[in-house]
């Protein structure tokens, strides 16, 4: 089997939930090493997600933690224990990166802000994830996806105009920064192998999900207008929607941007005589007859299965796709040939779908290789095998307390 | 149980830890070439830009990247900027990199380009399959000749599987993944159509996942000495963010209806306050009890409906009307301020206008005003980290097409000037 590309690294994770959890499993799927670190007082709040097998509680039993923590060790220390503190710091010393999504501050708090990383490692990559940054006045209010969404402005763009905010419906913020933190402690790491230096990054996630609406930022900040909610136009492209197809809950999309592209969906759509209409003549003219457009349009997608309208568009140069719901997506053949699905062979909650890394690369095996990891799962193997400590201090400092 | 992972001793030591060095930029040192149009693409080669890598755009002739003209547009341009100057988005996406103009019809064109990337570390491109045989710029092909070339690439569905020539803009590839399915937040009736979201979440992922995985690559590189195929699907890159119907689908077969999807604790949900519409997204008891509090403790939260948060979710309706008249009292920046001193996930759901006068976003100085040769002004938007001993410089402004074309053919390439006006007279080069 060929070499994964980042087997020679190692990352520590002190995350919850997604932003940094989601940032290390990218590592951890290139090939990398993930000591994914929990404490007894603060268990990663995904592992009470629901659903859980059966519908029972337990630490072990979610399967949004198992899709999220895929292919990492887990490990248990207390960094509130000096003693727990002292060997977290023995593993940056041997560690490349450290990821974490804190709320600002508490790295200090736990004695190991990102001064203390470099002293245990000068080369080491820090990573903070937190909801607005280490820095400025409210720094340490509460930030979770969706507040984040609503305070950056991405909540009012969406919606209908008229009607209320809308968010994404699955924590956007949290994996926008995740990918963030994955590049940029690939960019550190690029660095050190040149320099040594290591590096630290401040990320704020409330920044993440501003940089996702630039268009609207710019519109504003240089043109003074107070940008509207799009909903399914683009600005850019002035044939653009949603469309009805044969049967309840059926729809297809598609997109004409250039006059190539609009005369290919006429004759798509049969070169129907209203394609000839002046007001249809012209980008900008589509664009003001927008509705009575996608009335005609729409009249030929009802005739369609999103599927058939598809292959029509397709077939004529026309970008289209089917709209999926999540079943569709499973089944669609050209994800399952990629190899985008991975089975996740758990010990508790057995197989589940899971998926490869958005980063593929060709000769380097997508498989997940293994599930999330069992509550301290590598407890032992860590502290024996990596820090070299003997069993009896093992057992020691479990029972102080410093190593749960 | 044993797991497959090997420990392994870890620790890059490929270079000496050197203490207290000037900072350098990340990638400085990386020549990127970006093959890229609109958004994916060009997004991460700014990414790669953003944090110091030469970044040379590829341009074809004779229009250059169709986000050239990709609104919104400057509303005051500079006198003497042609109208395939004034994008804004075109000036944000490409600040920072220089711009080469060839006519890749020709075969000099792509020799050009083939020149350029023997000195290159990264191709970006957004090309699909057939456009890469066109231009003889199949992995094989650049592999071969350069094994230490990282390649990488970002399209709607991939450089394999039967749709990896499919048309698609972001958009229509986003709505494949499923993340439209349940949006707006309130889906009234079966037959109103998913929506899709602000921005363009596809391109942004694609473009995350496309310099995220060429700097794998890179990282990979320094031990194998080989260059790899980084081949980034937008599709994928959305995929992981669909975890929630994907479990419940793993689960028990189902998929969650539409217009009855319940988050199964309440108050979860946007809400009137005078001025406009806050959220309100509580996912604790204890939250709750804290935003009574704040309300005064009303008689009706004495209720013992009122107490639990998944009945307060099977009541959402009635919890909204019994809330709605204090909340319509608030102000949505001083209820911000107020809720949060009580440690409560509560903020305003604002407009741009508003978001930038946000007290945390003024003092991280998020985004700077500047001059820009074609769109007049000019605001960059800061990218969304701060690296203290590396802060951030106001970009080079976008390259007009082919700006760069004969100083990088003759600094990079050793072209004279004599070649480069034979090019010329060939329509190789404007």
């Amino acid at each position: 089997m060929s070499r994964l590309p980042l087997s020679h690294i190692r990352v520590l994770e002190l995350g919850t939930a997604i932003a940094s959890p989601y940032a290390t499993s990218l590592l951890a799927d290139a090939g990398a090493e993930v000591v994914k670190i929990e404490t007894e007082r603060r268990p990663d709040n995904l592992r009470h997600n629901f659903p859980m097998l059966d519908g029972v509680g337990g630490v072990n039993r979610s399967f949004y933690f198992n899709i999220i923590n895929r292919n990492k060790l887990g490990l248990t220390i207390d960094l509130l224990h000096p003693e727990g503190r002292a060997h977290f710091l023995k593993l940056v010393g041997i560690s490349d990166v450290v990821i974490e999504n804190f709320a600002a501050g508490t790295m200090e708090r736990m004695g190991v802000p990102y001064g203390e990383l470099r002293k245990a490692n000068p080369g080491i990559i820090h990573v903070s994830l937190s909801g607005f940054g280490a820095t400025g006045p409210t720094r340490n209010y509460v930030a979770y996806g969706p507040l984040l969404e609503s305070v950056a402005g991405f909540a009012m763009l969406g919606g209908y105009e008229g009607g209320p905010p809308s968010n994404s419906a699955f924590v956007y913020t949290d994996y926008v920064s995740a990918l963030y933190g994955a590049m940029l402690a690939l960019s550190g790491l690029a660095r050190r192998q040149e320099t040594g230096q290591g590096a630290y990054f401040d990320v704020s996630q409330a920044e993440v999900t501003f940089n996702a609406i630039p268009d609207a930022f710019l519109q504003y900040a240089v043109n003074g207008s107070i940008p509207k909610k799009k909903e399914n136009r683009d600005e850019f492209i002035p044939v653009h929607g949603v469309y009805h197809c044969k049967g309840l809950e059926q729809w297809v999309t598609l997109g004409a941007r250039t006059e190539e592209e609009w005369a290919a969906l006429c004759k798509a759509l049969g070169d129907p005589a209203w394609a000839q209409r002046p007001e249809f003549a012209t980008p900008a003219s589509r664009v003001a007859h927008q509705a009575e457009l996608n009335k005609l349009i729409e009249a030929w997608t009802r005739r369609h299965t999103p599927q058939e309208a598809t292959d029509i568009l397709q077939q004529h140069g026309v970008a289209s796709a089917p709209v999926y719901n999540i079943q569709q997506v499973y089944e669609d053949p050209h994800l399952r040939e990629r190899g985008m699905w991975q089975e996740i062979v758990h010990p508790v909650i057995g197989r589940r779908p899971g998926y490869a890394s958005p980063a593929f690369i060709h000769g380097a095996s997508r498989e997940i290789r293994k599930a999330a990891p069992l509550w301290a799962e590598d407890n032992t193997r860590i502290y024996a095998e990596l820090l070299g400590m003997p069993p009896a201090d093992i057992t020691r400092l479990t029972e102080a307390k410093a190593l749960v | 149980m044993g797991s497959s992972i090997t420990l392994t001793p870890g620790l890059l030591q490929t270079a000496k830890i050197v203490g207290a060095m000037s900072p350098r930029p990340f990638l400085a040192g990386t020549l990127v070439i970006e093959l890229g149009e609109v958004y994916s693409a060009p997004f991460a080669g700014k990414l790669l830009a953003d944090l110091g890598a030469d970044v040379i755009k590829i341009e074809s002739l004779p229009k250059g990247d169709p986000a050239r003209s990709m609104p919104p547009f400057a509303r005051s341009p500079s006198p003497g900027a042609g109208p395939r100057d004034t994008s804004l988005m075109f000036a944000w996406l490409n600040a920072n990199k220089r711009s080469v103009a060839l006519n890749l019809r020709t075969i000099t064109g792509r020799k050009l380009l083939k020149g350029l990337l023997a000195k290159a570390d990264i191709f970006l491109h957004n090309k699909q399959p057939k456009d890469l045989e066109a231009l003889g710029l199949t992995y094989e092909e650049l592999h071969a000749q350069f094994p230490r070339l990282v390649v990488a690439s970002v399209t709607p569905y991939g450089q394999t599987g039967p749709y990896r020539n499919r048309k698609a803009y972001p958009s229509t590839a986003l709505h494949m993944t499923g993340a439209s399915w349940y949006t707006p937040q309130h889906v009234d009736a079966l037959d109103e159509p998913p929506l899709s979201l602000p921005g363009r979440p596809a391109a942004v992922m694609g473009g995350l996942a496309v310099a995220m995985g060429a700097l794998t690559a890179i990282v990979s590189r320094k031990v194998t000495g080989q260059g790899s195929h980084v081949d980034v699907s937008e599709t994928e890159s959305v995929m992981p963010t669909q975890s929630t119907p994907v479990n419940r689908f793993s689960f028990d077969g189902m998929v969650e209806p539409r217009n009855e999807r319940i988050y199964g604790i309440g108050p979860f949900d946007f809400f009137r306050v005078k001025d406009g519409w806050t959220s309100i997204f509580l996912v604790q008891d204890a939250h709750w009890n804290r935003l009574v509090k704040l309300m005064g403790d009303p008689d009706w939260s004495k209720d013992p409906i009122f107490k639990d948060r998944r009945t307060r979710a099977q009541y959402k309706e009635d919890v909204t009307a019994l809330m709605q008249p204090w909340l319509l009292e608030q102000t949505n920046e001083d209820f911000y301020v107020k809720a949060q001193a009580a440690d409560l996930p509560i903020g305003p759901a604002r407009t741009i206008d508003k978001t930038l006068t946000d007290p945390q976003f003024v003092s991280r100085r998020i985004f700077r005003k500047a001059r820009h040769p074609a769109t007049g002004d000019m605001a960059y938007l800061r990218p969304p980290y701060l690296t203290p001993s590396l802060p951030w410089q106001t970009p080079a402004p976008s390259p007009r097409l082919g700006q760069h074309t004969s100083a990088v053919l003759m600094s990079t390439l050793g072209l004279s000037r004599r070649q480069l006006t034979t090019l010329a007279a060939q329509g190789v080069i404007a």
